[in-house]
C-alpha cells in the first residue's frame, strides 16, 4: 500500500510540508517494502487548478492514503471520489522519518 | 432548564488552529476562543457576501440566531485586535458537514472512505477515535 506524505525536501530527514498541492515534494512510502521514494512536485508553481493536477498524480501513484496539513474543499471532494483516505496532522514540525515511524 | 441548542451546520472547519499577534509585549494575555460556528458565520456573511437569511438557512438556524452568532464573532475579533490577544478556534456547538474523525492518541484528523477496511485511526491504528460530528 502506498502512502503519500507531503514533504519540504527530498529525503527522510526533511520536514513535513503542511501544504497539500503546493508541497515541494511528495514522499511515496510503500508499507509493504518499507521504502520511501521522493517525487518532486512539478506543478506547485502553477497559478490555478493545482489541486486537480496533484490529485490526478496521486491517483496515478495508486496511493490509498495521503498525509498532509490541510485539504481544500475541492481537493477533498476529488479524493473522496477516488476513495483515497486523507489524514491531517496536528503537529507540522515533524520530519518524514518521525511520521513514517508513527504509521502502523 | 434552558432549551437545548440546535447544532449549527459548518461546511468546513477553519483552516487554522489560531492566530497570534506579533510585535507586541502582551504575551501573557489569555487567548480568545472563536467557535467554529462564529468563524463560519463571519465567512458566510463577510467573505462569501451572503445575506443573513441565506446564511442562516445554510447553517440550519434561524435568521435571528445567525445574527447573534455573527455579532459574537465580530465582537470577539474586535476584542482580539484591540487587546492584542491570540485567537484560538474551538469546536463550539457545530455540526460538521464532512465526515472527519479525530484520533485521541495521535491527534490526527482523517476521513474513512467507504473502501477502507478498518475503522481505526488511519495513522496509528488506534481504536480510540471519535467522529468530529458532535
Amino acid at each position: 500500500m502506498n502512502i503519500i506524505i507531503t514533504s519540504t525536501g527530498d529525503n527522510t530527514d526533511a520536514v513535513f510540508d503542511k501544504r497539500f498541492a503546493r508541497a515541494q515534494y511528495f514522499c511515496v512510502y510503500n508499507t509493504d517494502t518499507r521504502t520511501a521514494q521522493f517525487i518532486s512536485n512539478t506543478s506547485n508553481n502553477n497559478a490555478t487548478c493545482i489541486g486537480d493536477t496533484v490529485v490526478d498524480k496521486i491517483i496515478d501513484l495508486k496511493a490509498s492514503k495521503v498525509i498532509s496539513g490541510d485539504f481544500g474543499s475541492k481537493v477533498k471532494e476529488l479524493l473522496d471520489k477516488a476513495n483515497i483516505q486523507m489524514i491531517i496532522l496536528p503537529n507540522t514540525e515533524e520530519t518524514i522519518t518521525q511520521i513514517i515511524n508513527k504509521i502502523k | 432548564m434552558p432549551r437545548q441548542r440546535r447544532l449549527r451546520k459548518v461546511v468546513a472547519p477553519p483552516k487554522f488552529r489560531g492566530f497570534k499577534p506579533y510585535g507586541t509585549s502582551n504575551s501573557s494575555a489569555t487567548a480568545i476562543e472563536l467557535l467554529y460556528e462564529e468563524y463560519e458565520a463571519l465567512k458566510l456573511a463577510d467573505y462569501d457576501m451572503m445575506n443573513h437569511k441565506e446564511a442562516s438557512e445554510l447553517m440550519n438556524v434561524s435568521r435571528a440566531t445567525f445574527a447573534r452568532i455573527y455579532e459574537s464573532a465580530r465582537r470577539k475579533m474586535a476584542q482580539a485586535l484591540v487587546e492584542t490577544r491570540e485567537i484560538k478556534t474551538v469546536y463550539g456547538n457545530a455540526e460538521m458537514d464532512e465526515s472527519w474523525h479525530l484520533c485521541n492518541d495521535c491527534h490526527a484528523r482523517f476521513t474513512i472512505p467507504p473502501s477502507a477496511n478498518s475503522q481505526n485511526c488511519a495513522l496509528c491504528s488506534s481504536t480510540n477515535i471519535e467522529s468530529i460530528k458532535k
